[in-house]
């Protein structure tokens, strides 16, 4: 992995997961700063699920996720597994962390010494919490769906920083982005630019630098640049189905 | 400011965002097109021009509005009163670059307007004919821009004027032809 141009200190990585389970192998103990930026981007679409959809409480899925981390992602245990899995990444993240929470319970319940009642409630509980788990969870999707745009926003708006060029991310977020997006006469009057050329320039500038962030965040969870189309074809159907609303209430 | 919710904006629209190599689609809407004609005429004629005349500065100097200031702006040159051909004749081209193929500076209908406004203002200014089309173009293009919604008034005035100019001389061709006494001009 290398540092992007224009990025100053900011380590983004460049690479396919594949080759991030290589380099998880290779990482002396303490040095997991390559796998930083996708637990980061996990975290909160793994903690809308176990609350929004598991019922979890905000300490419990805290410390269910923090262990699941630690014990599946920094020791690229998780990647290493992921090279023989043909589906989503993220699949096999939200599988990961849901036959992890049952192998928790499961060394839980062999420690434990209380009484078989408690245990058994205790068990129920969380089995209740987390069967199902190869039903696709349309919370986890559409919170990874909306963490990727927001990474992707932050990497635009700190490469543009670096740059020079705040106006740039001034445009995608005010014109590209924004609903209603702001008019041609308010990106003349708060950016200043002196011809129609420069307004059509930065926008051209701003659309290509999205694309290419976008499918630099991407091919994070790529196996190929193949991938990395289908997975903006994801996006979309996960938007699609965010706006639409739940989906007990679309079969109405 | 807030960051924008890339959630909330249209999926036809972050379709488009995902796509570097869509063309300029949605670059430029309808509705704008009287904001960017205004904002064009605002444009410093150095920043513009310069790439089709190395010559530009010495085509300016000493060129001034009537209020005595330094010609600068395509506004400044289009009101002008006498407008050096050579200079109107730079706009018609940078105009007609706007509207070809690649990446337009402009939105072809608005790069339009500018070519046939300098087109209209030769003529009536200056009496030179700055293009080689049909008469019948021309006054097509000049019926044409004096007809957009988002034209100022001073411009449509002006396009209907050059759009007169060649109705007249039609109608003085044609009685010509029949052999009638000579048409007077108004």
């Amino acid at each position: 992995m290398t540092r992007q141009r224009g990025e100053g200190n900011v380590h983004f990585p460049s690479t396919h997961w594949t080759e991030l389970a290589a380099l998880a192998r290779a990482l002396a103990a303490g040095d997991r700063q390559a796998l930083g930026p996708l637990i980061q981007r996990y975290e909160g679409p793994l903690r809308a699920y176990l609350l929004r959809e598991r019922g979890f409480d905000a300490d419990r899925a805290d410390d269910l996720l923090q262990d699941f981390f630690v014990a599946r992602f920094l020791t690229g245990d998780l990647l290493a597994r992921a090279d023989q899995h043909r589906g989503r990444f993220r699949t096999l993240v939200l599988a990961a962390l849901n036959n992890f929470a049952a192998s928790e319970r499961r060394a839980q319940a062999a420690v434990k010494r209380s009484p078989e009642r408690w245990v058994s409630a205790d068990v129920e509980d969380l089995e209740g919490k987390l069967s199902d788990a190869d039903s696709p969870s349309e919370v986890f999707e559409a919170a990874w769906a909306r963490q990727v745009l927001q990474e992707v926003l932050a990497r635009v708006q700190e490469r543009c920083r670096l740059d020079g060029r705040a106006d740039l991310s001034g445009v995608l977020e005010c014109r590209l982005l924004a609903e209603p997006r702001a008019s041609y006469d308010e990106l003349v009057q708060r950016f200043g630019y002196q011809t129609p050329g420069q307004v059509a320039n930065a926008v051209r500038t701003a659309t290509a630098l999205y694309a290419r962030t976008l499918h630099e965040v991407l091919r994070l969870e790529a196996r190929d640049e193949d991938d990395i189309e289908e997975l903006k074809a994801d996006l979309l159907t996960i938007l699609g189905k965010a706006r639409a609303g739940p989906a007990d209430a679309r079969r109405r | 400011m807030a960051a924008a919710d890339s959630f909330r904006i249209g999926l036809a629209r972050l379709s488009l965002l995902m796509d570097s190599t869509t063309d300029d689609h949605d670059l430029w809407l309808p509705e704008e097109f009287g904001s960017i004609f205004r904002h064009q005429l605002t444009a410093p004629l150095c920043t513009e021009l310069a790439g089709l005349a190395p010559q530009l500065g010495e085509m300016l100097a000493g060129l001034r509005t009537p209020d005595g200031r330094p010609v600068a702006t395509f506004g400044d040159l289009l009101r002008h009163p006498e407008p050096p051909v050579a200079l109107l004749e730079l706009v018609k081209e940078f105009a007609k670059a706007s509207r070809g193929p690649g990446r337009r500076q402009l939105p072809p209908e608005v790069a339009s307007m500018l070519y046939y406004l300098s087109i209209g203002i030769a003529l009536l200014r200056c009496d030179h004919r700055l293009s080689s089309l049909s008469d019948a173009a021309l006054q097509e293009g000049f019926h044409w821009a004096s007809a957009q919604p988002w034209a100022d008034e001073e411009t449509r005035n002006l396009l209907c004027r050059a759009e007169t100019c060649f109705l007249i001389t039609a109608v003085k061709l044609r009685h010509s032809e029949q052999g009638g006494t000579p048409v007077q001009d108004p």
